[in-house]
């Protein structure tokens, strides 16, 4: 049996390819993506493993059979060990999401809860509603007072807090593949875009402040009144 | 009686009324015609960058005073001073002999995004005023919610550039106990959120904003509808107000950032040490009148985030207004005349 060097390097070359590496220190262009280089090494590593068993493989016998399984076995092993946990999910939500919903479900739950009883308390107290509708308006009132009551809590702040940073971390991952691909097919990137609109922006503040640079500029005396203005023809 | 304990044909009943006007109200809104908001005649002033500076010429006789000029939040759309011709706080306030100018923010696009409250204050608005100040020597200023704050912070930044302040619905304090914004905007990662989206989505900011009251302001506030079916002008106002509500444009992300930064999360304005543009912004050199209009009924700025005003500031000449009502009744509400006579009437005194 031959080893496909073909193969194996064209899996040294996606490991080392386009992998990103982060910007050069001060430079423009896209943050670094935590974990993405790990897992091109993990690549790598696979690459030259599954090589050096491809390359002990050849001329073996049943004998080898054995070892040659385990071997591959924990080779499939310390690659979904490492490989894959420090691949970037993409679009999907990190190891913290299930968490940060978990405790924002609770903290509705608890909004749920005191609703319920405080509307059934309605319900059955001395002055029930009449109508459907003077029922529908008491269930909001006890659902607000029941929200109301949660949502100036520090725990629900934390909650709700906790759940919206992980959305838009999840976001953020989005963001560096589509960067990293974009930026490893020689397109522009977001973030020299954004350079490039930071530039503008300051030269636009220059030159209208350089616009606006006139004897007017000064301040106005503290105590002059404008005069009465005629009514303008319309 | 309970609505449990009433006979199948009084429910019944109550549900075919429902659907009576349910059908009425649908009808009637496919025969409306577009709502139009901010009507009232003006002319643009300047444009720079994304603001407009508008004027609005009074319709009564002049006053004689200085212009003002109606600094907007940057979350929202400046319309609801002008919503319709029988609600708006800026054709009363020309009914009154004020010469109105207003800064719109506009909209910022993606290229807008480095945007900094230096930008805004030290920027767009301080031209604005110098514009004015040339053609009329002194400039008003009417902050509203948001913009009372940049109007603060520019007060303070050139306090000799201003002859009296009016501050409406503005938050100030932002870490009193009533302020639920407040508490949850502090465990934003306010970095994490600006970097990704670059600028932040109005969407965002009007789910926050429904979020608030999330029963009141969807299932309540949509099934009353039907409430005002049968009438076309209340279909007409409603559709108005929802125009306005979430028209929110999306907030320049350094802007954002900043504001959400130094004010909400550190509270800069009572504790001190906020920076824009690299100059130290401090209320102690608001020098001049100051009229701080607060509602009594806001859930999103309290009275207790307001208030705090008086104790902050320089000026010795400070006077307060409490308007009976919410954070959008003070502009549309029935007793919301109340609130641009007020105005007309401080920036008159001697």
């Amino acid at each position: 049996m031959e080893t496909p060097e073909a193969w194996l390097n064209a899996w040294r070359s996606l490991g080392q390819g386009p992998w990103p590496r982060g910007p050069e220190p001060g430079a423009p262009g896209p943050a670094r993506v935590p974990g993405l280089a790990d897992a091109a090494a993990a690549f790598t590593t696979f690459a030259e493993e599954f090589g050096r068993i491809a390359r002990s493989a050849t001329g073996a016998g049943p004998a080898d059979a054995e070892r040659l399984r385990g071997e591959l076995e924990a080779l499939a092993q310390n690659f979904f060990a490492r490989a894959v946990p420090a691949w970037p999910t993409g679009s999907l939500p990190g190891a913290e999401w299930p968490a940060a919903l978990q405790a924002f479900a609770m903290a509705l739950a608890d909004v749920a809860r005191a609703t319920a009883a405080a509307f059934a308390a309605r319900l059955l107290g001395a002055d029930p509603p009449a109508t459907l509708r003077a029922a529908f308006d008491a269930w909001i009132d006890c659902a607000e007072a029941a929200f109301q009551s949660t949502a100036h809590s520090e725990a629900y702040a934390q909650a709700q807090a906790r759940l919206f940073n992980e959305l838009v971390r999840a976001r953020a991952r989005q963001q560096a593949l589509v960067e990293q691909a974009a930026k490893s097919a020689g397109l522009p990137t977001r973030s020299e875009v954004d350079a490039l609109h930071d530039e503008l922006r300051a030269l636009r503040s220059e030159l209208a402040a350089a616009r606006a640079k006139a004897p007017a500029a000064a301040p106005p005396p503290a105590r002059r009144r404008a005069r009465p203005r005629p009514k303008a023809p319309r | 009686m309970s609505a449990a304990h009433q006979g199948p044909a009084a429910l019944a009943a109550e549900v075919a009324e429902f659907q009576r006007r349910l059908a009425t109200g649908l009808l009637n809104l496919s025969r409306l015609p577009p709502v139009e908001l901010a009507t009232a005649a003006r002319e643009v002033v300047t444009q720079d960058g994304t603001s407009t500076l508008y004027r609005y010429r009074s319709t009564a006789q002049p006053a004689g005073l200085p212009p003002l000029l109606i600094v907007f939040a940057l979350v929202n759309r400046p319309t609801v001073l002008d919503l319709q011709p029988d609600r708006s706080l800026i054709r009363r306030l020309l009914a009154a002999g004020v010469d109105v100018y207003l800064l719109d923010w506009g909209c910022p696009g993606r290229g807008d995004r480095h945007l900094g409250l230096a930008d805004y204050t030290l920027g767009y608005l301080h031209r604005a005023v110098l514009r004015i100040s040339a053609e009329h020597g002194q400039v008003d200023l009417l902050g509203v919610c948001q913009g009372g704050t940049l109007a603060l912070v520019y007060a303070s930044l050139e306090p000799a550039r201003i002859r009296r302040l009016v501050t409406m619905v503005t938050p100030v304090d932002f870490a009193t106990p009533e302020n639920l914004l407040a508490k949850w905007a502090r465990g934003i990662d306010v970095d994490l959120l600006v970097d990704t989206y670059g600028n932040v989505p109005g969407e965002v900011l009007n789910f926050t904003f429904v979020a608030l009251m999330p029963f009141r302001l969807t299932l309540q506030k949509y099934l009353a509808i039907v409430d005002g079916a049968d009438d076309p002008r209340q279909l007409e106002n409603f559709l108005r107000m929802e125009r306005w509500i979430f028209d929110s444009p999306d907030q320049a992300g350094q802007a954002f950032r900043e504001f959400m930064r130094l004010f909400f999360q550190e509270n800069r304005l009572v504790r001190g040490g906020a920076l824009v543009g690299g100059r130290p912004v401090d209320l102690a050199r608001v020098t001049m009148p100051v009229f701080n209009i607060y509602a009594t009924q806001d859930h999103l700025v309290p009275p207790s985030s307001s208030r705090p005003l008086a104790g902050l500031i320089g000026s010795r000449d400070y006077e307060e207004l409490a308007f009976a009502g919410g954070h959008i009744g003070i502009y549309v509400s029935s007793r919301a005349h109340a609130v641009p006579a007020a105005i007309a009437a401080w920036l008159a005194r001697p």
